[in-house]
Parts: C-alpha cells; structure tokens; sequence
C-alpha cells in the first residue's frame, strides 16, 4: 500500500533462450478497496528503454478459498487478464496461471518476497514443462517513497 | 478497399468538421489522416464515464429470483464512489448497500478499449472476490448500453446493462436478463444515484467500508 518507486527488468523474448534484458523505471501506487479485502495498484512508467506503459492490478481476496486473484490490465487495449491465484506463506506470496505464448499454453508464476521491509521484490517467471522448470523474464525491486 | 477507407476517413473528417491540415501530398495526408483519426478515436468514449466521478448516494431495488415468475424485490440503501484510474482511461466504482435482505459490497473496475472504443466492466462482489464476465458496449446519445453472455441457474442468458437519464447530479441503472436472445428482457436490478453534496463525506464512508453500481444479480448475493 502507499507510494513507490519501482525499477524493473524485463526479459525481452522469454523462453527462447535469449538473455537479453531491459531495465527501467516507473512509479506505483496502491490504494485498499474494501477494508483491505481488495487493492487497486497503479503502475506508470515513462522511460526510452520501456515506453509509456500504464497498468494495473485489481486484488481480490475470496474469503473462502482464502486465495488472491491478481488481475493486470494495460490501458493500451483495456483487457483483464486471466487472473494469478494464489496466496502467502511465510511471507511469500506465490500465484500462478495457465495462459498462452506464441500458441503455446505456458504457466505463469508470480512471486512476491521480503513484503514485510520497504523494498518488496517481485519476480514473474514462465514455465514451459507443467512447472518442472521455471524462467525467469521480469523483476521488480521497488522502494517505498516517503510522503 | 484500401481506396474506400481513405474515402471513408475524408468524409468522416469533413462531416464532422475536424481540424485539418492543408493536403501536403497523398503520403503526409494519409499520416495526417491516421493521426487524426487517433484523436477521433480518443475523443469516441474516453471520457463517457468521467460525468460519474465523485460520490453519490445510491438507491437500488434489485429483484430477488431473477427469470422465475417472481416480482419480489428488495430494496437497498448506500453510496457508490467511483475515482478515475489511468487519468479516465479506466474507473474504479466502489458501491456499498444495505437493506433488509442483507448487505452488498462491490465494485466494478471499468476499461476503455482504444481499438474497439467500448468499455468493459468488470464487477466483483466482496463475498468472493472474484471478477466476473464484464459487460461490454459503448453510450450512444448520453446512454450506455453493455451486454455479455452468462450462465444462471445451468442455462445460459443475455445480460443488458444500461446507464441512462445522466445528468449532473443523478443518473440510473439498470440490469436485464434475457432467456430468449434479447427478444424480451426482464429488468432485476434498477439503482438510482444521487450526486452528494459534501463529497469529502462519501469518500470518508467509503473508505472505511466499500460498494459498486451493479452487477448481475447472482454476484450479488449475500
């Protein structure tokens, strides 16, 4: 919740073996939605190297599977997506999907770590063998910005 | 074809007496054409739900089993509070209700999509948490109309939701089912927003609980 800078590396062309990455910058802010049951985060970033992207994730917390669902939208076509599903342990928050790369139906891992200090770490990885193997393609570190 | 669309974009700008630059030669007119296009494009929907931002206090009478014969409605008080996201790109509406038959907590995130100029709207209910099927469609003529496929009670229907009668401190709402294509529809849910006053006090009463507008009736229950 609350302000952030945000840095991030994004893997260009996943699970093709290339290595080659981009990095950049942006800012995120995420507001609670019912009393902390749902969160809104808003995510802008502006730079030569990433372009104006402008997204967010809807947070949806299901009081009886006790899971999240994250939704990302990006406002260049306004489309939800599946949702990630999952939850936290120890502090850990791991969320997973089935979606599609080049025709190809891939899952989807969406890790989050060190959410208890000021600078959460966000990693989301592609898995092209049922979840045997992992790649990651996109990493957020982010630091909270004082108000 | 590529001839017509051209064609297509000349009268459009003219009927429409766009600005538009003297004729540079075919090529520049053409990138002219397509970025004047874009600001037609933008111009079509972006901002169609901007009249709603704001608090508002909410009236809704929702009937209670949909497509059964029944006339039993229910009735509901409470406020709806919706703020821009992405600058009006997108909205996020927060409803929170209460009646007799129980307590609705909801929200609806809205997206415009640039390419088709339609919003969809996507509701969830705070006793799953979970993002249904949106609706989607686009206002013609100050009102709203959006439509998707869904399943009740095993059987799959149209769902029609329509925003109408805007004006700067109320509109309406309404939701319909249709079992037969959308030759006939059945209105279950018709909420009615009034713009409040003091809008610090509706944000302050929102964020301490929470609501949307309206969603299909299932979704709803509590």
């Amino acid at each position: 919740m609350g302000h952030w800078n945000i840095h991030l590396k994004r893997l260009l062309n996943p699970l093709t073996s290339s290595t080659t990455w981009i990095e950049f910058d942006g800012t995120s802010v995420t507001q609670g939605i019912w009393n902390g049951r749902a969160e809104l985060e808003e995510f802008e970033t502006d730079s030569p190297a990433g372009g104006h992207i402008e997204g967010l994730t809807l947070r949806l917390y299901n009081p009886q599977s006790r899971q999240w669902s994250l939704y990302w939208a990006n406002s260049k076509n306004g489309v939800i997506l599946v949702p990630q599903i999952g939850e936290f342990r120890n502090e850990r928050g791991e969320f997973f999907a089935q979606d599609t790369l080049n025709g190809r139906a891939i899952l989807i891992r969406f890790v989050w770590s060190d959410t208890s200090t000021n600078s959460p770490h966000f990693e989301q990885s592609f898995s092209d063998d049922g979840g045997k193997t992992w790649e990651v393609n996109w990493i957020t570190n982010q630091t909270r910005v004082k108000d | 074809m590529k001839v017509h669309k051209y064609f297509q974009t000349y009268l459009l700008l003219y009927s429409l007496v766009v600005f538009w630059q003297p004729l540079h030669g075919f090529a520049q007119s053409n990138s002219d054409a397509a970025k004047t296009n874009q600001t037609l494009k933008d111009r079509e929907g972006q901002h169609d739900f901007d009249f709603e931002i704001g608090a508002w206090k909410t009236h809704l009478k929702r009937l209670l089993h949909p497509l059964s014969g029944s006339t039993t409605w229910v009735e509901y008080n409470g406020t709806t509070v919706v703020r821009k996201v992405w600058n009006g790109l997108a909205n996020l509406v927060e409803l929170e209700v209460d009646g007799p038959a129980g307590h609705i907590e909801g929200l609806s995130l809205r997206l415009y999509r640039p390419q088709s100029h339609q919003w969809s709207l996507n509701f969830a209910n705070s006793s799953d948490g979970t993002l249904g099927q949106p609706t989607m469609g686009e206002f013609k003529n100050g009102r709203g109309e959006f439509y998707d496929q869904e399943t009740l009670n095993g059987r799959a229907i149209l769902v029609r939701f329509v925003i109408s009668d805007i004006t700067s401190n109320s509109c309406r709402f309404e939701q319909s089912f249709s079992d037969d294509g959308g030759k006939t529809w059945e209105v279950n849910w018709i909420a009615t927003d009034t713009r409040m006053k003091d809008e610090s006090a509706g944000k302050k009463s929102a964020a301490s609980k929470t609501i949307l507008q309206s969603t299909p009736t299932e979704r709803w229950a509590t």
